[in-house]
């Protein structure tokens, strides 16, 4: 459903994406993981059409995506939560929500992903008429989880889910993430929560100084013994 | 309060309404977009300008040529920023101000020279049947074309803030407004956002202009010096809230009355700037925008 093909970026000289390659069958979830600094963001940038790369291509349903413009590329059904978060902190939790829906694919059904959404995240229903700035870490972590919804996507990718939350309120994450899942929305999620993203995962990708060290069904992974050493801490 | 210190506050009221109608599209733009159009004056004498000749060539009453010169405006703001400003905006934000204030200078150059060539430098003002009436309030003198301006500006303030908190469009503008790379994330067309946002303040620009040329008078030169009060207004009530923009204009038309009546006449034009000087030292978001806490 979406892969991406032998991608280089670079900045200025210096070249952070060295030739990634990887895919992402429909309704699966796969995880890219790597340490900080070794080209996750960059790589995710690139895709959502906010940087150009020097060379490779990605497409997203059959279709090649770079080159064209970032909200294009959302309008198509591919929707990024990025390490930021992406909330906006001057808008209510509802107005967050309903801009949400800006794509055009989904302001039909924007009533019927509101009563979703808020199934999924009770909380966010309590908040709605608060500014977003106002929500603690996690609760703005559920609405960009919301919003992204809120539009319907076919194929989320998640930057950094977990960054900066509590065990517990990761694992509510993550069970969500099952749950939209089962539902049939392909993930890309980028983590350094390797044991984390392992759990919830069906393959992973290791990204290592901008190109990929190994990849593999998680399972596999999760034995291997350099991955044990390196990211799991056994 | 003798009835002489009422009539001034009123007037001041009255013409600070403008101001805070010529405001409310600078105000707009620069939140939005990030940069600084010194032309945006311009922009109200050419909607004064307008207004004035469909009156005079086609008889139409000035309130009616606002269907012509809304219109007019907007494609006017959406030519500069496509053959502009949108080249602006590519850039980061230190750059967009730097970059449009050079070219709002030289498009304020280029207008006021056009208007001398084509109008002539004479002061033009509408003259209709009505230009003279007034109501009278317990003495105080509000002469209808004046008052036009506060009621006109009132509405324009409440069809804005529905606009911006209700529609689509509108929450698009405020997300830009906040975070264009998260807007554009969020399936924002940002640049058609921003082409939206710039013809839109054009179009206040030349509402604001019909009720100056209607209420008072315009002439070629006239531009900057609407463009320092927007300013002044935009600095004073900060970014972010039309009704707060609106009212800080009135607040200044009223403090320039105020003065003149304390200090004499030839201190109107100054309490502005201290009000700049004073705000941007002591609480620089302005008294309506909200602090970066």
């Amino acid at each position: 459903m979406f892969t991406v093909e032998n991608l280089h970026v670079a900045y200025g000289d210096i070249e952070i994406v060295r030739g990634i390659s990887l895919q992402v069958p429909e309704k699966s979830i796969v995880a890219l993981l790597g340490p900080n600094g070794a080209g996750k963001t960059t790589t995710l940038k690139t895709v959502l059409g906010m940087l150009n790369p020097r060379a490779g291509r990605v497409t997203f349903r059959g279709e090649v995506i770079t080159g064209k413009p970032t909200h294009e590329i959302v309008n198509s059904g591919l929707y990024l939560v990025p390490e930021w978060r992406g909330t906006f902190s001057t808008l209510t939790v509802l107005e967050n929500l309903e801009l949400g829906a800006y794509p055009r694919r989904a302001r039909q059904q924007k009533n019927t992903s509101l009563r979703h959404v808020f199934d999924i995240f009770p909380r966010l229903h309590e908040r709605r008429s608060q500014r977003a700035g106002t929500l603690s870490g996690g609760e703005r972590q559920m609405l960009a989880l919301g919003r992204a919804l809120m539009a319907c996507p076919e194929m989320l990718i998640l930057d950094e889910p977990s960054l900066g939350l509590a065990p517990l309120i990761v694992e509510a994450i993550f069970e969500v993430i099952k749950q939209i899942n089962e539902e049939g929305v392909t993930f890309l999620i980028v983590e350094q929560n390797v044991w984390m993203a392992l759990e919830v995962a069906h393959y992973g990708y290791i990204l290592e100084n901008g190109s990929i060290a190994g990849h593999g069904p998680t399972q596999t992974l999760k034995s291997d013994q350099r991955i044990q050493e390196a990211y799991l801490g056994i | 309060m003798s009835a002489a210190v009422i009539q001034s506050l009123v007037s001041g009221a009255l013409v600070g309404a403008l101001y805070g109608l010529a405001a409310l599209g600078l105000s707009l733009v620069f939140g939005v977009l990030k940069i600084l159009n010194v032309a945006h004056g311009e922009l109200l004498m050419l909607g004064g300008y307008a207004s004035f000749w469909v009156f005079r060539l086609l008889g139409i009453d000035p309130y009616l040529s606002l269907l012509i010169v809304i219109p007019l405006m907007l494609v006017v703001g959406a030519l500069l920023h496509l053959g502009l400003f949108s080249r602006v905006v590519q850039f980061d934000e230190e750059h967009r101000i730097k970059n449009s204030l050079l070219i709002g200078f030289g498009l304020t150059l280029i207008f006021q020279t056009l208007a001398i060539r084509l109008f002539t430098a004479d002061d033009r003002s509408i003259a209709t049947s009505y230009s003279t009436d007034a109501w009278e309030l317990l003495g105080i003198r509000l002469p209808v074309v004046r008052m036009s301006g506060l009621i006109i500006g009132i509405i324009a303030v409440i069809a804005l803030q529905w606009f911006l908190r209700r529609t689509f469009w509108g929450k698009a503008i405020r997300a830009t407004a906040e975070d264009w790379q998260t807007a554009s994330l969020a399936g924002i067309n940002v640049q058609r956002t921003y082409l939206v946002t710039f013809a839109l303040g054009a179009a206040l620009a030349g509402l604001a202009g019909m009720l100056v040329s209607v209420g008072y008078s315009i002439s070629p030169g006239i531009g900057l010096n609407w463009t320092l009060k927007a300013l002044i207004v935009v600095v004073l009530a900060g970014l972010g809230s039309m009704p707060g923009t609106f009212l800080a204009g009135i607040l200044l038309g009223v403090a320039e009355n105020v003065s003149a009546l304390v200090f004499g006449g030839q201190y109107r034009e100054l309490v502005g700037l201290v009000i700049f000087f004073v705000i941007l030292s002591v609480r620089p978001q302005g008294l309506f925008g909200a602090s970066n806490d």
